[in-house]
Protein backbone atom coordinates (compact mmCIF):
# COMPACT_ATOMS: atom_id res chain seq x y z
CA UNK A 1 0.00 0.00 0.00
CA UNK A 2 0.96 3.22 -0.97
CA UNK A 3 2.06 5.69 2.32
CA UNK A 4 1.85 8.92 -0.20
CA UNK A 5 -1.42 7.62 -1.33
CA UNK A 6 -2.75 6.53 1.87
CA UNK A 7 -1.69 10.54 2.64
CA UNK A 8 -3.24 11.61 -0.04
CA UNK A 9 -6.44 10.37 1.11
CA UNK A 10 -6.39 11.10 4.29
CA UNK A 11 -5.94 15.11 3.43
CA UNK A 12 -8.22 15.46 1.08
CA UNK A 13 -11.00 13.76 3.54
CA UNK A 14 -10.12 15.66 6.23
CA UNK A 15 -9.36 13.18 8.66
CA UNK A 16 -6.19 14.89 9.77
CA UNK A 17 -4.40 18.52 8.23
CA UNK A 18 -1.33 18.81 6.38
CA UNK A 19 0.05 20.26 9.06
CA UNK A 20 -0.74 17.97 12.04
CA UNK A 21 0.87 15.49 9.53
CA UNK A 22 3.88 17.65 9.23
CA UNK A 23 3.96 18.07 13.08
CA UNK A 24 4.12 14.43 14.00
CA UNK A 25 7.09 13.89 11.23
CA UNK A 26 8.86 16.84 12.90
CA UNK A 27 7.93 15.56 16.35
CA UNK A 28 9.30 11.85 15.25
CA UNK A 29 12.71 13.53 14.09
CA UNK A 30 13.03 15.51 17.52
CA UNK A 31 12.35 12.68 19.17
CA UNK A 32 14.63 10.36 17.50
CA UNK A 33 17.62 12.54 15.98
CA UNK A 34 19.67 13.23 18.96
CA UNK A 35 20.41 9.51 18.63
CA UNK A 36 19.92 8.74 14.93
CA UNK A 37 21.87 11.71 13.60
CA UNK A 38 19.96 11.61 10.29
CA UNK A 39 19.21 15.18 9.87
CA UNK A 40 21.68 18.10 9.71
CA UNK A 41 19.29 20.50 9.17
CA UNK A 42 15.48 20.37 10.32
CA UNK A 43 13.25 23.22 8.28
CA UNK A 44 10.58 23.48 10.80
CA UNK A 45 9.41 26.46 9.93
CA UNK A 46 9.20 26.36 6.63
CA UNK A 47 7.54 23.01 6.90
CA UNK A 48 4.90 24.30 8.58
CA UNK A 49 4.29 27.34 6.99
CA UNK A 50 3.93 24.93 3.61
CA UNK A 51 1.85 22.78 5.38
CA UNK A 52 -0.72 25.36 6.01
CA UNK A 53 -0.73 26.78 2.85
CA UNK A 54 -1.71 23.15 1.54
CA UNK A 55 -4.27 22.78 4.13
CA UNK A 56 -5.86 26.49 2.58
CA UNK A 57 -5.77 25.25 -1.00
CA UNK A 58 -7.39 21.95 0.41
CA UNK A 59 -10.02 23.81 2.20
CA UNK A 60 -10.35 25.47 -0.73
CA UNK A 61 -10.09 22.82 -3.93
CA UNK A 62 -10.73 19.92 -2.13
CA UNK A 63 -8.74 18.07 -4.09
CA UNK A 64 -4.85 17.85 -3.94
CA UNK A 65 -2.23 15.91 -6.17
CA UNK A 66 0.00 13.23 -5.02
CA UNK A 67 2.77 14.83 -3.27
CA UNK A 68 1.15 18.10 -1.58
CA UNK A 69 1.24 17.66 2.00
CA UNK A 70 4.28 14.74 2.03
CA UNK A 71 6.67 15.07 4.19
CA UNK A 72 10.28 14.30 3.11
CA UNK A 73 14.08 15.03 3.42
CA UNK A 74 16.86 15.83 0.74
CA UNK A 75 20.39 14.77 1.17
CA UNK A 76 22.70 17.52 2.33
CA UNK A 77 24.23 17.67 -1.34
CA UNK A 78 21.26 18.80 -2.71
CA UNK A 79 21.27 22.07 -3.04
CA UNK A 80 18.05 24.39 -1.30
CA UNK A 81 17.97 27.71 -1.76
CA UNK A 82 18.29 30.09 1.56
CA UNK A 83 19.32 26.67 3.60
CA UNK A 84 22.27 25.03 4.71
CA UNK A 85 23.60 22.48 2.28
CA UNK A 86 27.05 21.20 3.87
CA UNK A 87 27.29 18.12 2.10
CA UNK A 88 28.27 16.90 5.73
CA UNK A 89 32.01 18.90 5.64
CA UNK A 90 33.38 21.21 7.53
CA UNK A 91 34.23 22.98 4.22
CA UNK A 92 30.22 23.89 3.92
CA UNK A 93 29.20 23.69 7.42
CA UNK A 94 27.81 27.43 6.49
CA UNK A 95 27.44 27.38 3.04
CA UNK A 96 23.49 28.51 1.93
CA UNK A 97 23.21 28.07 -1.69
CA UNK A 98 21.90 30.95 -4.23
CA UNK A 99 19.47 28.42 -6.31
CA UNK A 100 17.68 25.68 -5.81
CA UNK A 101 18.72 22.21 -7.12
CA UNK A 102 16.28 21.08 -9.94
CA UNK A 103 14.81 18.57 -7.70
CA UNK A 104 14.40 20.53 -5.04
CA UNK A 105 12.11 23.00 -7.32
CA UNK A 106 10.11 19.98 -8.41
CA UNK A 107 9.26 18.76 -5.36
CA UNK A 108 8.98 22.06 -3.96
CA UNK A 109 6.60 23.34 -6.84
CA UNK A 110 4.59 19.51 -6.51
CA UNK A 111 3.43 20.91 -2.79
CA UNK A 112 5.93 18.67 -0.71
CA UNK A 113 7.11 19.19 2.80
CA UNK A 114 10.28 19.79 3.21
CA UNK A 115 11.32 18.88 6.50
CA UNK A 116 15.29 19.18 6.64
CA UNK A 117 18.53 18.06 5.42
CA UNK A 118 19.83 14.41 5.80
CA UNK A 119 23.35 13.79 7.12
CA UNK A 120 25.58 11.77 5.00
CA UNK A 121 28.99 10.68 4.29
CA UNK A 122 31.22 13.83 3.88
CA UNK A 123 30.94 14.93 0.05
CA UNK A 124 29.17 11.76 -0.40
CA UNK A 125 32.69 9.62 -0.01
CA UNK A 126 31.92 6.55 2.16
CA UNK A 127 29.71 3.66 2.50
CA UNK A 128 28.33 3.91 6.30
CA UNK A 129 27.91 7.29 6.74
CA UNK A 130 30.47 7.73 9.38
CA UNK A 131 32.81 10.07 7.59
CA UNK A 132 30.22 13.11 8.25
CA UNK A 133 31.50 16.20 10.06
CA UNK A 134 28.82 16.37 11.94
CA UNK A 135 29.02 12.57 13.45
CA UNK A 136 28.44 9.34 12.61
CA UNK A 137 24.56 7.99 11.69
CA UNK A 138 22.89 5.13 13.10
CA UNK A 139 20.62 2.90 11.68
CA UNK A 140 16.97 2.76 13.19
CA UNK A 141 16.64 -1.01 13.47
CA UNK A 142 19.88 -1.56 15.25
CA UNK A 143 22.08 1.72 16.52
CA UNK A 144 24.91 -0.24 16.76
CA UNK A 145 24.58 -0.78 13.09
CA UNK A 146 25.29 1.19 10.25
CA UNK A 147 22.50 2.58 8.07
CA UNK A 148 25.23 2.66 4.93
CA UNK A 149 26.10 5.17 2.88
CA UNK A 150 26.69 7.54 1.70
CA UNK A 151 23.20 8.44 1.98
CA UNK A 152 22.48 6.87 5.06
CA UNK A 153 20.88 9.68 7.08
CA UNK A 154 17.69 9.88 4.46
CA UNK A 155 17.92 5.65 4.53
CA UNK A 156 17.61 6.07 8.36
CA UNK A 157 15.23 9.34 8.36
CA UNK A 158 12.68 6.99 6.11
CA UNK A 159 13.42 3.85 8.07
CA UNK A 160 12.90 5.78 11.52
CA UNK A 161 9.39 7.31 10.30
CA UNK A 162 10.88 10.66 10.00
CA UNK A 163 10.32 11.23 6.30
CA UNK A 164 7.73 9.68 4.02
CA UNK A 165 10.27 9.22 1.18
CA UNK A 166 13.99 10.96 0.54
CA UNK A 167 16.50 11.88 -2.38
CA UNK A 168 19.57 10.65 -2.08
CA UNK A 169 22.69 10.22 -4.74
CA UNK A 170 24.32 7.20 -6.03
CA UNK A 171 27.83 7.52 -7.51
CA UNK A 172 28.60 3.85 -6.21
CA UNK A 173 25.83 2.07 -4.79
CA UNK A 174 25.40 5.17 -2.21
CA UNK A 175 21.14 5.16 -2.23
CA UNK A 176 21.05 1.36 -2.85
CA UNK A 177 23.61 -0.23 -0.24
CA UNK A 178 21.63 2.36 2.91
CA UNK A 179 17.96 1.11 1.44
CA UNK A 180 19.51 -2.48 1.64
CA UNK A 181 20.83 -2.21 5.22
CA UNK A 182 17.43 -0.24 6.61
CA UNK A 183 15.08 -2.31 4.45
CA UNK A 184 14.01 0.36 2.23
CA UNK A 185 13.40 0.81 -2.00
CA UNK A 186 16.00 2.34 -3.14
CA UNK A 187 16.52 3.38 -7.13
CA UNK A 188 19.22 4.59 -9.06
CA UNK A 189 17.67 5.37 -12.64
CA UNK A 190 19.52 5.76 -15.51
CA UNK A 191 22.08 8.02 -16.14
CA UNK A 192 20.28 11.11 -17.77
CA UNK A 193 17.34 10.34 -16.54
CA UNK A 194 17.30 12.55 -13.95
CA UNK A 195 18.89 16.18 -13.70
CA UNK A 196 21.46 16.90 -11.43
CA UNK A 197 21.39 20.51 -11.55
CA UNK A 198 22.44 21.74 -8.32
CA UNK A 199 23.73 18.08 -6.60
CA UNK A 200 27.36 18.98 -5.51
CA UNK A 201 29.62 16.67 -7.70
CA UNK A 202 31.57 13.87 -6.62
CA UNK A 203 31.99 12.26 -9.67
CA UNK A 204 29.80 13.63 -12.58
CA UNK A 205 29.54 10.89 -15.04
CA UNK A 206 28.51 8.47 -11.62
CA UNK A 207 26.59 10.31 -9.95
CA UNK A 208 22.81 10.45 -9.72
CA UNK A 209 20.23 11.26 -7.61
CA UNK A 210 17.83 8.74 -6.15
CA UNK A 211 14.83 7.64 -4.27
CA UNK A 212 14.62 6.23 -1.31
CA UNK A 213 11.11 5.04 0.07
CA UNK A 214 9.18 2.18 2.07
CA UNK A 215 7.45 0.23 -1.25
CA UNK A 216 7.93 0.45 -4.98
CA UNK A 217 4.33 2.41 -5.56
CA UNK A 218 5.98 5.69 -3.87
CA UNK A 219 9.32 5.15 -5.02
CA UNK A 220 7.10 5.09 -8.91
CA UNK A 221 5.35 8.34 -7.53
CA UNK A 222 8.34 10.13 -6.32
CA UNK A 223 10.70 8.86 -9.34
CA UNK A 224 7.99 10.56 -11.67
CA UNK A 225 7.68 13.65 -10.40
CA UNK A 226 11.34 14.38 -10.85
CA UNK A 227 12.57 12.64 -13.68
CA UNK A 228 11.41 15.50 -16.73
CA UNK A 229 13.95 16.63 -19.07
CA UNK A 230 16.37 19.17 -17.56
CA UNK A 231 17.48 21.68 -20.23
CA UNK A 232 19.66 23.41 -17.32
CA UNK A 233 22.02 19.64 -16.91
CA UNK A 234 23.23 18.59 -20.13
CA UNK A 235 23.39 15.17 -19.44
CA UNK A 236 19.42 15.00 -18.61
CA UNK A 237 17.53 13.60 -21.35
CA UNK A 238 14.34 12.71 -18.71
CA UNK A 239 12.30 10.05 -18.27
CA UNK A 240 9.99 9.61 -21.16
CA UNK A 241 6.53 7.19 -19.80
CA UNK A 242 4.81 6.88 -16.66
CA UNK A 243 6.07 4.01 -14.15
CA UNK A 244 3.07 4.46 -11.97
CA UNK A 245 0.46 3.64 -14.54
CA UNK A 246 1.99 0.36 -15.74
CA UNK A 247 3.16 -0.71 -12.05
CA UNK A 248 0.30 -3.31 -11.72
CA UNK A 249 0.89 -4.45 -15.41
CA UNK A 250 1.62 -8.24 -15.64
CA UNK A 251 5.44 -9.56 -15.40
CA UNK A 252 4.62 -12.87 -16.92
CA UNK A 253 7.39 -14.04 -19.21
CA UNK A 254 9.94 -11.44 -18.02
CA UNK A 255 13.19 -12.65 -18.55
CA UNK A 256 15.61 -12.62 -15.75
CA UNK A 257 19.28 -13.10 -15.41
CA UNK A 258 20.20 -14.23 -12.33
CA UNK A 259 24.01 -13.63 -10.99
CA UNK A 260 23.90 -14.91 -7.76
CA UNK A 261 27.72 -15.41 -6.19
CA UNK A 262 27.93 -18.02 -3.50
CA UNK A 263 29.98 -15.80 -0.92
CA UNK A 264 27.46 -13.36 0.04
CA UNK A 265 24.93 -13.82 2.92
CA UNK A 266 21.71 -12.88 1.13
CA UNK A 267 22.62 -16.23 -1.12
CA UNK A 268 19.65 -17.80 0.40
CA UNK A 269 17.24 -15.11 0.28
CA UNK A 270 18.44 -14.01 -3.34
CA UNK A 271 17.41 -18.15 -4.73
CA UNK A 272 14.04 -17.51 -2.63
CA UNK A 273 13.44 -14.37 -4.20
CA UNK A 274 14.59 -15.63 -7.99
CA UNK A 275 11.68 -18.29 -6.87
CA UNK A 276 9.14 -15.71 -5.93
CA UNK A 277 9.69 -14.29 -9.74
CA UNK A 278 9.17 -17.75 -11.00
CA UNK A 279 5.90 -18.11 -9.81
CA UNK A 280 5.15 -14.66 -10.98
CA UNK A 281 5.80 -16.40 -14.60
CA UNK A 282 8.80 -14.88 -15.08
CA UNK A 283 11.59 -16.83 -16.25
CA UNK A 284 15.04 -17.44 -14.27
CA UNK A 285 18.28 -18.50 -15.75
CA UNK A 286 21.51 -18.18 -13.78
CA UNK A 287 24.59 -16.00 -15.47
CA UNK A 288 28.02 -14.86 -14.71
CA UNK A 289 29.50 -11.53 -15.01
CA UNK A 290 32.88 -11.53 -15.82
CA UNK A 291 34.02 -8.33 -14.45
CA UNK A 292 33.37 -8.43 -10.83
CA UNK A 293 36.66 -8.73 -9.78
CA UNK A 294 37.89 -5.72 -11.77
CA UNK A 295 34.65 -3.35 -11.31
CA UNK A 296 35.48 -1.36 -8.10
CA UNK A 297 39.20 -1.37 -8.65
CA UNK A 298 37.65 0.82 -11.60
CA UNK A 299 35.23 2.60 -9.69
CA UNK A 300 37.77 3.96 -7.37
CA UNK A 301 40.05 5.43 -10.42
CA UNK A 302 37.37 6.71 -11.73
CA UNK A 303 35.08 8.43 -9.35
CA UNK A 304 38.69 9.79 -7.20
CA UNK A 305 39.72 11.33 -10.18
CA UNK A 306 36.81 13.31 -11.38
CA UNK A 307 36.21 14.02 -7.71
CA UNK A 308 39.78 15.88 -7.39
CA UNK A 309 38.73 17.69 -10.02
CA UNK A 310 35.84 18.91 -9.00
CA UNK A 311 36.54 19.71 -5.44
CA UNK A 312 39.61 21.84 -6.90
CA UNK A 313 36.50 24.57 -6.55
CA UNK A 314 36.83 24.47 -2.63
CA UNK A 315 39.50 27.10 -2.18
CA UNK A 316 38.24 29.62 0.38
CA UNK A 317 37.79 32.23 -2.25
CA UNK A 318 34.46 32.42 -3.37
CA UNK A 319 32.21 30.35 -0.89
CA UNK A 320 32.53 27.73 1.90
CA UNK A 321 35.36 27.81 4.96
CA UNK A 322 38.84 29.97 5.28
CA UNK A 323 41.35 29.10 7.42
CA UNK A 324 42.03 31.80 9.93
CA UNK A 325 46.09 31.70 9.89
CA UNK A 326 47.95 32.00 6.96
CA UNK A 327 50.23 34.84 5.55
CA UNK A 328 49.77 34.22 1.79
CA UNK A 329 47.14 33.39 -0.83
CA UNK A 330 48.94 29.84 -1.57
CA UNK A 331 49.12 29.28 2.30
CA UNK A 332 45.42 30.36 2.65
CA UNK A 333 44.51 27.80 0.35
CA UNK A 334 46.16 25.23 1.86
CA UNK A 335 45.42 25.27 5.00
CA UNK A 336 42.17 25.76 4.20
CA UNK A 337 41.54 22.98 2.30
CA UNK A 338 43.56 20.83 5.11
CA UNK A 339 41.20 21.99 7.41
CA UNK A 340 37.86 21.90 5.75
CA UNK A 341 38.59 18.31 4.37
CA UNK A 342 37.78 15.04 6.47
CA UNK A 343 40.47 12.41 6.20
CA UNK A 344 38.46 10.62 4.08
CA UNK A 345 37.80 12.92 1.12
CA UNK A 346 41.68 14.43 1.09
CA UNK A 347 42.49 10.67 0.51
CA UNK A 348 40.41 10.71 -2.50
CA UNK A 349 41.46 13.80 -3.80
CA UNK A 350 45.22 12.71 -3.03
CA UNK A 351 44.62 9.45 -5.01
CA UNK A 352 42.70 11.36 -7.85
CA UNK A 353 45.12 13.25 -8.66
CA UNK A 354 47.81 10.36 -8.60
CA UNK A 355 45.37 8.89 -10.97
CA UNK A 356 45.41 12.41 -12.85
CA UNK A 357 48.91 12.74 -13.09
CA UNK A 358 49.13 9.42 -15.64
CA UNK A 359 50.84 7.07 -13.59
CA UNK A 360 50.29 3.09 -13.99
CA UNK A 361 47.62 4.39 -17.00
CA UNK A 362 45.38 3.70 -14.25
CA UNK A 363 42.65 5.91 -15.59
CA UNK A 364 43.30 4.29 -19.42
CA UNK A 365 42.79 0.96 -17.28
CA UNK A 366 39.80 1.96 -15.25
CA UNK A 367 37.80 3.14 -18.40
CA UNK A 368 38.46 -0.15 -20.33
CA UNK A 369 37.20 -1.80 -17.33
CA UNK A 370 33.87 0.26 -18.08
CA UNK A 371 33.63 -0.45 -21.55
CA UNK A 372 34.22 -3.71 -20.76
CA UNK A 373 31.04 -3.92 -18.35
CA UNK A 374 29.46 -1.76 -20.50
CA UNK A 375 29.25 -4.07 -23.11
CA UNK A 376 29.04 -7.45 -21.25
CA UNK A 377 25.44 -6.08 -19.75
CA UNK A 378 24.28 -5.15 -22.93
CA UNK A 379 25.18 -8.04 -24.31
CA UNK A 380 23.14 -10.05 -21.62
CA UNK A 381 20.23 -7.56 -22.15
CA UNK A 382 19.98 -8.82 -25.51
CA UNK A 383 19.04 -12.09 -23.82
CA UNK A 384 17.33 -10.88 -20.74
CA UNK A 385 15.38 -8.24 -19.07
CA UNK A 386 16.48 -7.59 -15.73
CA UNK A 387 19.27 -9.21 -13.93
CA UNK A 388 18.54 -10.09 -10.15
CA UNK A 389 21.77 -10.03 -8.25
CA UNK A 390 22.69 -9.18 -4.41
CA UNK A 391 23.00 -5.56 -3.40
CA UNK A 392 25.50 -5.97 -0.73
CA UNK A 393 27.39 -8.97 1.01
CA UNK A 394 25.19 -8.81 3.76
CA UNK A 395 23.02 -6.94 6.41
CA UNK A 396 24.12 -3.54 7.69
CA UNK A 397 27.61 -4.22 9.44
CA UNK A 398 28.59 -2.73 13.00
CA UNK A 399 28.98 0.53 13.35
CA UNK A 400 32.93 1.00 13.29
CA UNK A 401 33.56 -1.59 11.14
CA UNK A 402 36.47 -1.20 8.34
CA UNK A 403 34.51 -1.44 4.96
CA UNK A 404 36.64 -3.27 2.60
CA UNK A 405 37.36 -1.49 -1.11
CA UNK A 406 35.39 -3.92 -2.74
CA UNK A 407 32.16 -4.46 -0.53
CA UNK A 408 30.46 -2.06 -3.34
CA UNK A 409 30.91 -4.19 -6.66
CA UNK A 410 27.80 -5.53 -7.29
CA UNK A 411 26.34 -1.54 -7.10
CA UNK A 412 29.21 -0.13 -8.92
CA UNK A 413 28.32 -1.64 -12.26
CA UNK A 414 25.34 0.52 -12.35
CA UNK A 415 26.89 3.19 -12.32
CA UNK A 416 29.79 2.77 -14.61
CA UNK A 417 27.05 1.45 -17.23
CA UNK A 418 24.70 4.42 -16.15
CA UNK A 419 21.76 1.91 -15.92
CA UNK A 420 19.12 2.00 -13.86
CA UNK A 421 18.92 -0.28 -10.84
CA UNK A 422 16.96 -0.83 -7.85
CA UNK A 423 17.08 -2.45 -4.40
CA UNK A 424 13.98 -4.17 -2.47
CA UNK A 425 14.20 -5.84 0.81
CA UNK A 426 13.81 -9.29 0.51
CA UNK A 427 14.16 -10.93 4.09
CA UNK A 428 15.44 -10.82 6.87
CA UNK A 429 18.64 -12.49 9.33
CA UNK A 430 18.58 -14.43 12.25
CA UNK A 431 18.40 -10.92 14.26
CA UNK A 432 16.26 -9.33 12.43
CA UNK A 433 17.98 -6.97 9.97
CA UNK A 434 17.12 -7.13 6.48
CA UNK A 435 18.63 -8.10 3.34
CA UNK A 436 18.54 -6.32 -0.19
CA UNK A 437 18.55 -7.96 -3.48
CA UNK A 438 18.83 -5.81 -6.91
CA UNK A 439 17.60 -5.23 -10.02
CA UNK A 440 19.40 -4.23 -12.95
CA UNK A 441 17.65 -3.28 -16.19
CA UNK A 442 18.38 -1.63 -19.53
CA UNK A 443 18.65 2.07 -19.81
CA UNK A 444 15.32 3.46 -19.03
CA UNK A 445 13.81 0.38 -18.15
CA UNK A 446 12.72 1.95 -14.39
CA UNK A 447 9.48 0.77 -15.19
CA UNK A 448 9.86 -2.87 -14.90
CA UNK A 449 12.21 -2.57 -12.15
CA UNK A 450 9.36 -0.74 -10.39
CA UNK A 451 6.58 -3.05 -11.41
CA UNK A 452 9.25 -6.07 -10.52
CA UNK A 453 9.31 -4.82 -7.21
CA UNK A 454 5.74 -4.33 -6.94
CA UNK A 455 4.81 -7.70 -7.75
CA UNK A 456 7.56 -9.29 -5.48
CA UNK A 457 5.78 -7.09 -2.68
CA UNK A 458 2.24 -7.95 -3.44
CA UNK A 459 3.13 -12.09 -3.94
CA UNK A 460 5.44 -11.79 -0.12
CA UNK A 461 3.41 -8.85 1.56
CA UNK A 462 7.11 -7.47 2.42
CA UNK A 463 5.94 -3.98 2.68
CA UNK A 464 2.88 -4.59 4.86
CA UNK A 465 4.97 -4.62 8.08
CA UNK A 466 7.26 -1.25 6.90
CA UNK A 467 3.76 1.16 6.95
CA UNK A 468 2.91 3.25 10.25
CA UNK A 469 0.96 6.38 9.22
CA UNK B 1 54.33 0.12 -4.17
CA UNK B 2 55.47 3.50 -1.62
CA UNK B 3 55.59 6.53 -2.31
CA UNK B 4 58.75 8.65 -2.36
CA UNK B 5 58.58 11.83 -0.82
CA UNK B 6 59.28 13.78 -3.60
CA UNK B 7 55.84 11.86 -5.11
CA UNK B 8 53.94 13.09 -1.81
CA UNK B 9 55.31 16.23 -2.48
CA UNK B 10 54.04 16.12 -5.91
CA UNK B 11 50.88 15.51 -5.04
CA UNK B 12 50.06 17.71 -2.17
CA UNK B 13 51.00 20.49 -4.68
CA UNK B 14 48.28 18.79 -7.42
CA UNK B 15 45.87 18.76 -4.64
CA UNK B 16 46.16 22.28 -2.81
CA UNK B 17 47.20 20.19 0.59
CA UNK B 18 50.38 21.33 2.67
CA UNK B 19 53.05 18.29 2.18
CA UNK B 20 52.16 17.52 5.88
CA UNK B 21 48.72 16.68 5.75
CA UNK B 22 49.77 14.64 2.48
CA UNK B 23 52.27 12.64 4.11
CA UNK B 24 49.81 11.70 7.25
CA UNK B 25 48.19 9.91 4.70
CA UNK B 26 50.81 8.09 2.67
CA UNK B 27 50.26 4.49 3.76
CA UNK B 28 45.68 4.63 2.93
CA UNK B 29 46.87 6.31 -0.40
CA UNK B 30 49.25 3.64 -0.98
CA UNK B 31 46.95 1.14 -0.07
CA UNK B 32 44.64 2.39 -2.64
CA UNK B 33 47.25 2.70 -5.66
CA UNK B 34 47.15 -1.28 -4.63
CA UNK B 35 43.85 -1.95 -5.21
CA UNK B 36 43.07 0.59 -8.18
CA UNK B 37 46.24 -2.09 -9.57
CA UNK B 38 43.09 -4.80 -9.56
CA UNK B 39 42.09 -2.96 -12.88
CA UNK B 40 43.48 -4.22 -15.92
CA UNK B 41 42.96 -3.64 -19.58
CA UNK B 42 40.40 -5.82 -21.02
CA UNK B 43 40.67 -7.14 -24.52
CA UNK B 44 38.29 -7.51 -27.22
CA UNK B 45 35.69 -5.07 -25.86
CA UNK B 46 33.56 -4.37 -28.00
CA UNK B 47 31.75 -1.19 -27.50
CA UNK B 48 28.41 -0.07 -28.17
CA UNK B 49 27.57 3.11 -26.14
CA UNK B 50 29.54 5.46 -24.20
CA UNK B 51 27.50 6.91 -21.13
CA UNK B 52 30.08 10.33 -21.18
CA UNK B 53 28.46 10.52 -24.55
CA UNK B 54 24.70 9.95 -24.13
CA UNK B 55 22.41 12.46 -24.28
CA UNK B 56 24.13 15.65 -24.88
CA UNK B 57 22.12 18.74 -25.80
CA UNK B 58 23.52 22.30 -27.40
CA UNK B 59 26.02 24.67 -25.31
CA UNK B 60 23.89 27.30 -24.86
CA UNK B 61 25.01 29.94 -22.40
CA UNK B 62 22.64 30.44 -19.57
CA UNK B 63 21.72 33.86 -17.23
CA UNK B 64 24.86 33.68 -14.38
CA UNK B 65 24.13 34.42 -11.21
CA UNK B 66 24.13 38.14 -10.70
CA UNK B 67 26.87 40.07 -8.64
CA UNK B 68 25.27 39.97 -5.18
CA UNK B 69 24.25 36.11 -5.23
CA UNK B 70 27.57 35.16 -6.41
CA UNK B 71 29.88 37.18 -3.27
CA UNK B 72 26.92 36.10 -1.38
CA UNK B 73 28.61 33.05 0.15
CA UNK B 74 32.30 34.74 0.32
CA UNK B 75 34.34 34.43 3.31
CA UNK B 76 35.51 38.07 2.35
CA UNK B 77 34.48 40.61 -0.37
CA UNK B 78 35.00 44.35 -0.71
CA UNK B 79 33.34 46.32 -3.26
CA UNK B 80 31.57 43.92 -5.65
CA UNK B 81 35.01 41.83 -5.68
CA UNK B 82 36.24 38.62 -4.23
CA UNK B 83 38.56 39.92 -1.56
CA UNK B 84 41.80 38.01 -1.44
CA UNK B 85 45.47 38.13 0.46
CA UNK B 86 48.00 39.79 -2.09
CA UNK B 87 49.47 37.45 -4.74
CA UNK B 88 52.32 39.40 -4.83
CA UNK B 89 54.87 41.19 -2.05
CA UNK B 90 55.61 44.19 -1.62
Amino acid sequence: MSIIKAINRGLVERSFSAEELAKKYINSIKKQNMEINCFVTVTEEIALGRAKEIDEKTAKEGSLSLLEGVPYSLKDNISTIGTLTTCASKMLESYQPVYNAYVSSVLENAGGILLGKNNMDEFAMGSASETSFFGCVKNPLDTACSPGGSSGGGSAAVCGNMAVFALGSDTGGSVRQPASYCGLVGLKPTYGAVSRYGLVAYASSLDQIGVLAKNAEDTAIVFDSISERDLQDSTCRGFFGNTLERLKESVCGIKIGLYNPSDTEACEALEKTAKVFESLGCKVEEICLNYMNEVSPAYYIIACAEAASNLARYDGVRYGYRTKKYNSRDEMICRTRGEGFGEEVKKRILFGNYVLSGRDNLYKKANAVRKGITAELESLFEGYDVILMPTTYGTAPLLGAKASYSSDRFTVPANLAGLPALSMPCGRNENGMPFGIQLMGKRFSEGLLLRLAYKYEKETKEEVSRIEL
Amino acid sequence: MALTHEEIVRLAALSGFTVESAQALKGEIEDMIAFAGLAYIADNITEKTDVTKAYLRADIPTEALSRDKALKNAPTAENGFFLLPGGFKK
